[in-house]
């Protein structure tokens, strides 16, 4: 089966620091898999993200990201992988403040043509497509509606329309629900499990509440992946 | 490209209080810029159309400016004189073709009134070779008649017939009046744009008659002569305050300047008025490099202000940064979309500026005519006015370099930032 996320003896240290903030001998993500990674505060998760996501640069060891090393490909390209094949939803406040519903949703569609030729394939055009994913993640008729207005809940899901948006391949969720209460927190994930099966996105959900892990495929404990010092991420 | 306009857009929309006033600030200056400018350009435009045709002023020894500015825009005064004799001596030149004596030095309600010869209707051109004309009447005849320049007749409400008092000196209040001597309106000049517009003209006859029974700048007491007597005097002017020269042959203007500059019997004055306003440019262009360079000052703090502003908010913004870069925005996407708030700002402050001027010439060109004889055109923006533009755009351009380089920077620190 494809590889979604493949990494190999990655190392990674802060500029300035004394200590390795990652250094992670393997870790694998099968496409289409549905991986719960517990990460408590300090364990490096946000580093881990960051590389995976091309944000930061990989300094030492192979990152595979569907197949194609980060390790010393150029930012831009990164940048670009990033936006045709991933999708990100973080803890809160993950929306533009001054842009509404439907151009949170369409946001990636601008920055990736890919994502873009994704979410017309599916039939009409990109709003329908928005419109589609409101649906599913029952939030009808918010799309003109200030997202400054909408409650907590109802961000998360907008969020999640965002990453869905033109099926990447690889939806990152990092501790989505932790804003959330105990019911919204598995209404939530039951729907966005859904849509990313219906997707057939690799779900990599991040989380220290480990209740969650059940409805997962399997489970990775980010700290006994990661043999590096604690304190090499606190920057 | 335009999706990042539009969220520029909405973005600086969403932080519309600070960068409105930012916007207003630099307007503000642009409107200062664009109006030193524009009256810089007006009155050059305006000095250079008064005059024309004629091809030297004649005056007493003086700077050749000064002469210039009291004898065809009426600004300064004469201090002193040049007597008849010179004047027919200068007049009797058989390089000349036509000599219009001019003098000054009172007023009516603060617009100057101009002692002449009727030739001056006829040989008196401006802008590009216009003769003066009647919108209604005729020259003066009498020693009582006066023409009005237009603005005179229009803002005192003057017709044909009316009887006006004349003032002695020149200003607007505590001047002794020739009130004694009335005088009748017998023509009115079409609008010129020139000073013109503003004199009052009346016959040298008429500037000796006003003051027969004065001396040493005051009437003499108790003594008047009534208006149906002064014909029994003799008119004729002891001096005059300048002359207005036509030569026959435009080569001779130089031949001739030097005859009367070296006239033995009185120090005199002859300048072409194109070189002495050039002259003029040369004194005031010092002023004016000044001028524009504190206003491009201006337009620069408020410009700094700007980057100010976006570089305070770049704070509150890292969050908004780290979704966008999320989300797959290239770090030069980032620059991009400071760079273009920036832009938009300077673009709605140049926009916002423009009105603001063009509603303040609106308003304010009256006044302006009136006092400093500089006819504001109506025109949205010049050729050199669009120069200066284009450079406040760059410097606005430039201003949004230093917030879109501190995110750019920000960017790659934060990284995807989940933990705030």
């Amino acid at each position: 089966m494809a590889l979604a996320i493949e990494i190999q003896n990655l190392r990674f240290r802060y500029p300035g620091a004394a200590v390795d903030c990652l250094d992670i001998e393997l870790l694998r993500v099968e496409a289409g898999a549905q991986v719960f990674l517990y990460g408590p505060s300090g364990s490096g998760k946000s580093t881990l993200l960051s590389l995976i996501g091309g944000v930061i640069p990989v300094q030492q060891g192979t990152l595979n990201l569907l197949g194609k090393n980060l390790a010393h490909m150029r930012p831009t390209i990164c940048d670009k992988l990033r936006a045709d094949h991933i999708g990100f939803i973080f803890q809160q406040f993950n929306l533009i403040p001054y842009l509404s519903v439907m151009d949170n949703i369409l946001l990636p569609c601008r920055f990736s043509s890919h994502r873009q030729q994704r979410a017309l394939a599916e039939g009409g055009t990109l709003p329908e497509t928005a419109r589609r994913l409101l649906s599913h993640l029952q939030l009808e008729n918010t799309e003109h509606i200030p997202v400054t207005q909408l409650s907590v809940g109802q961000q998360q899901r907008v969020a999640a329309a965002r990453a869905l948006i033109g099926k990447p391949k690889i939806v990152i969720a990092d501790e989505p629900t932790s804003a959330l209460d105990t019911d919204r927190q598995s209404a939530f994930l039951n729907l966005l499990l859904q849509e990313c099966t219906e997707a057939n996105a690799a779900l990599i959900f991040v989380s220290h509440n480990r209740q969650l892990a059940t409805q997962f495929h399997y489970e990775i404990a980010l700290p006994s992946i990661n043999k590096a010092m604690p304190v090499g991420c606190d920057v | 490209m335009s999706h990042f306009f539009h969220m520029a857009f909405r973005s600086a929309w969403n932080r519309r209080l600070t960068l409105g006033l930012t916007l207003v600030a630099i307007a503000l200056s642009v409107a200062m810029l664009l109006g030193v400018e524009r009256l810089r350009s007006e009155a050059h435009h305006g000095f250079n159309l008064s005059i024309s045709g004629t091809d030297l002023v004649v005056g007493s020894r003086t700077s050749p400016v000064q002469l210039m500015l009291y004898a065809a825009f009426r600004i300064g005064e004469a201090t002193s004189n040049i007597s008849w004799k010179s004047f027919q001596d200068i007049a009797q030149n058989p390089l000349i073709a036509w000599a219009v004596p001019i003098s000054l030095g009172d007023s009516h309600h603060g617009f100057p009134v101009m002692g002449t010869t009727p030739g001056y209707f006829k040989h008196f051109q401006y802008g590009a070779s216009r003769r003066l004309s009647f919108v209604k009447g005729e020259p003066f005849q009498g020693v009582f008649d006066v023409v009005l320049g237009m603005e005179v007749a229009s803002q005192l409400g003057y017709a044909i017939g009316d009887r006006i008092i004349l003032n002695h000196g020149m200003g607007e209040a505590g001047l002794l009046a020739h009130d004694d001597k009335p005088f009748i309106v017998s023509g009115i000049l079409a609008p010129t744009g020139t000073p013109v517009d503003r004199t009052l003209h009346i016959s040298l006859d008429g500037i000796t008659a006003i003051h027969l029974n004065w001396v040493g700048g005051v009437p003499m007491h108790g003594f008047t002569i009534p208006n149906e007597h002064v014909r029994k005097f003799d008119l004729t002017p002891k001096d005059i305050t300048a002359v207005l020269l036509g030569i026959k042959a435009r080569a001779a203007v130089f031949k001739v300047q030097r005859q009367i500059n070296d006239y033995k019997a009185e120090p005199l004055l002859a300048v072409m008025p194109g070189v002495a306003l050039e002259q003029l440019w040369q004194v005031v262009g010092v002023a004016e490099k000044t001028l524009l360079a504190v206003t491009s000052m201006v337009v620069f703090v408020g410009l700094s202000g700007l980057a100010a502003v976006l570089l305070a908010s770049l704070n509150e913004r890292r969050r908004e940064m780290a979704i966008l870069r999320a989300i797959g925005a290239r770090r030069r996407d980032i620059f991009l979309l400071m760079v273009s708030e920036s832009l938009l700002v300077t673009l709605g402050g140049i926009t916002l500026g423009i009105i603001f001027l063009s509603v303040a010439s609106l308003a304010l060109a009256p006044w302006v005519q009136a006092n400093y004889g500089i006819t504001l055109q109506p025109v949205l923006v010049s050729a050199a006015e669009f120069k200066l533009l284009v450079g406040v755009l760059i410097v606005g351009l430039l201003a949004g370099f230093l917030p879109g380089y501190r995110a750019y920077k920000m960017s790659l620190i934060d990284g995807l930032m989940s933990r705030i």
